[in-house]
């Protein structure tokens, strides 16, 4: 053992001896599936290591508070080849696994592909140093067990479908009508008024993330207001509020900003009634543009590789 | 949205939706961890935000959020850091919402004083009852009429006729006190003052208790004459909640106990009617879930507390379901157990359909209602009943 592990391995010693972490070691319900208080406590490192690096002790506490430890310590002991802790979770997961993939594919055939798949790598059939690497390993408690299952899945899907997307046979291009598509560059290479795209992309800049992120999704993906409202945890009504309150302000905003920049009103509300077509603003660069970079663990990982 | 408002939208719409063919942006995502996390509402708030920021530019993350949705709107709860927004909307329902529950408690308050004779002449009944008599629940006075002027009599006779409760043996002092119904219909110990007289209105029951059992004993003797003396009042024990509950000689010694342990108390007044309460809360329909070991599990306080119900053998369930009073727990081998009683009585059910049993391992199970139903097992069988389980039909 080297001293570096040795200095780790006392520092979770120690970390298990606090009153807090002692506690939910209790409520992790670990004992059953073999795990030591001290391993508890690594764990729980681990995830802080990941996900608040450098944080206090009552930050670190705060943070294990809100952990789903039971769930952690299931997908801890399952990945360490717990066979107990695989009964359990092939108990409570197993048939879920399905009815989500099924859900996520909308049939039954790809569902079930999907869940095997996903189940494939849940298990680990890939090996690392000679130990076989379970994907479980990678859930960190910070939601449900469900809820990480839940996201796996889709972003299997996303990237399969994407895979098959691009794998796409010129028969089946032919098939789509793929061919008789309207080429992008036409519309990107069309002669605008510049102040206009300056005007729309400075409008977008101001938003906050959580604006940004229902605009696009409500004229990006088309999304319901119920989805939006349910991916931010609140009541529809609210983000149906919300878009009539930000197109207001973005018309309002972009008018202004063409006048400051020499447009007349008059010419202001034609630019902005302009077709579609007619333009080349790149709303998505800007909405996108304020992504840090590393600010996730994916470290720009594509989707589906992220942060594991 | 407001129809006025439909050109701004289509406007907006049209400058954001035009972009969508453009290129996929680049850059780090987010783990499923922290996607799920967000969509359970459990990101500290500058992670919400760095994640949002990445969430408005990034298509393919927007599609993994959303496909990883439920389809059902039951949110999970998990612990939060998002801070309550009060805003005016939530104030004025909450006004509503307290309108409401005021109007309600006044008349849940007012039904309660409706009620309460009746509860006192519960009370009596319960006290000195034959071991086969049922406790009295609450009736509506027109009801009581009715089955006043179906049993009467002979029904009195027999009832209060109290069994004998043995003398205590080894008391060197007695307490002095006495029980007397108030107006609420509710017990009181009295404390030992000599002035024990007691204003009843006609209707309470006056005691001399050198014996707690024996003074309720007494009080009922008591009012089973006032009773049979006046044929208006009630003298038949009715059922609690549709007779789910009935008093057996272990309660009733209980409740003697009850009694017991109140006499000996120095304070006072101390009532005894809860038992009336507890009676008629202990019918509410419990909750149902699976626990990590595949033991199925009841609760009584909307799950904040678990009990493992006892189900025959140590069987690892797969599936619980639960339609009312009704439960359906499935395991494997084809397994499958039922309670028509919240999880009281247990009973093993075989479905069976054309000389064929059913083996495989139990995936689901649903229920409409208490008759009809499916059990769904791994090998694709699907297993009807249309008569709660008698018989079954193999689909």
């Amino acid at each position: 053992m080297s001293a570096t592990d040795q200095r780790d391995g006392d520092r979770s010693s120690e970390l298990a001896l606090d009153p807090v972490v002692a506690e939910l070691y209790q409520k992790s319900n670990a004992e059953p599936f073999g795990i030591t208080s001290v391993e508890f406590a690594t764990i729980l490192k681990e995830v802080s290591a990941k996900d608040l690096p450098g944080a206090s002790q009552p930050e670190l506490l705060d943070l294990y508070k809100t952990l789903r430890v039971d769930d952690l310590t299931l997908a801890r002991a399952c990945a360490a080849g717990n066979g107990r802790a695989w009964e359990a979770f092939m108990l409570r997961f197993r048939e879920k696994l399905y009815d989500i993939a099924r859900q996520i594919t909308r049939e039954d055939s790809a569902g079930r592909e999907l869940a095997d798949s996903v189940y494939a790598d849940l298990y680990g059939t890939k090996t690392r140093e000679g130990e076989r690497v379970s994907k479980l390993s990678s859930y960190r408690g910070r939601g449900s067990l469900e809820g990480w299952l839940r996201t796996v899945l889709a972003q299997e899907y996303v990237n399969t479908y994407r895979k098959q997307r691009r794998l796409l046979s010129l028969d089946e291009e032919s098939e789509d009508g793929i061919q008789f598509a309207a080429s992008n560059s036409e519309a990107a290479s069309t002669p605008l008024d510049s102040r206009l795209e300056t005007a729309v992309d400075d409008v977008l800049r101001s938003l906050t993330p959580e604006d940004r992120f229902v605009l696009a999704s409500y004229f990006l993906d088309q999304r319901t207001l119920a989805q939006i409202a349910r991916a931010l945890s609140v009541h529809e009504s609210t983000i149906s509020r919300k878009i009539e309150k930000l197109t207001k302000t973005i018309r309002k905003q972009v008018l202004k900003n063409l006048l400051s920049r020499g447009m007349s009103r008059r010419q202001g509300e034609e630019a902005l009634s302009v077709d579609i077509r007619d333009l080349a603003l790149d709303i998505r660069a800007s909405l996108a543009q304020d992504s840090l970079p590393g600010a996730f663990s994916g470290k720009g990982a594509k989707a589906g590789e992220g942060g594991s | 949205m407001k129809e006025g408002a439909n050109s701004d939208v289509d406007e907006i719409r049209k400058l954001v939706s035009g972009r969508l063919k453009k290129a996929v942006a680049d850059g780090p995502h987010p783990d499923p961890n922290l996607l799920a996390a967000f969509a359970e509402n459990a990101l500290r708030d500058a992670d919400r935000k760095r994640l949002l920021q990445h969430l408005g530019g990034c298509s393919d993350c927007r599609e993994v959020l959303y496909l990883a949705m439920p389809d059902s709107a039951v949110a999970q709860k998990v612990p939060s850091f998002q801070p309550k927004r009060f805003s005016i909307f939530a104030w004025r329902w909450g006004t509503v919402a307290a309108s409401i529950a005021i109007v309600a408690a006044l008349f849940v308050t007012a039904r309660h004083k409706a009620t309460a004779p009746y509860l006192e002449q519960k009370a009596v009944v319960v006290s000195g009852a034959p071991a086969s008599s049922q406790i009295a629940s609450d009736k509506l006075p027109s009801e009581l009429d009715q089955m006043r002027v179906s049993q009467n009599e002979s029904r009195t006779e027999t009832r209060i006729a109290p069994k004998p409760v043995p003398e205590p043996k080894h008391m060197t002092a007695k307490p002095k006190t006495e029980l007397a119904f108030d107006s609420s219909g509710q017990v009181h110990m009295l404390p030992p003052p000599a002035q024990n007289a007691v204003q009843d209105e006609g209707t309470a029951a006056k005691f001399q208790n050198n014996y707690p059992v024996e003074s309720a004993k007494k009080a009922s003797e008591q009012r089973a004459k006032d009773l049979s003396r006046d044929d208006r009042k009630l003298t038949e024990a009715v059922e609690v909640s549709a007779g789910a509950v009935q008093v057996s000689e272990e309660k009733q010694t209980a409740i003697g106990l009850q009694l017991q342990k109140a006499a000996a108390l120095p304070r006072a007044p101390q009532s005894v009617s809860g038992y009336q309460v507890n009676a008629l809360t202990s019918v509410v329909a419990p909750q149902w879930k699976l626990s990590a070991k595949g033991v199925v599990q009841r609760s009584f306080n909307s799950g904040t507390t678990w009990q493992n119900a006892t189900i025959a053998g140590p069987t690892i369930f797969r599936v619980v379901s639960a339609v009312g009073s009704d439960v359906w727990a499935g395991a494997d081998a084809g397994v499958l157990y039922h309670s028509a009683d919240s999880g009281q009585n247990w009973t093993r059910i075989e479905p069976t359909a054309s000389g064929q049993k059913l083996t495989a391992d139990i995936t689901h199970i649903e229920f409409s209602d208490a008759l009809n139903g499916t059990v769904s097992a791994s090998n694709g069988e699907v297993w009807a009943t249309s008569n709660g389980g008698q018989s079954w039909q193999r689909k």
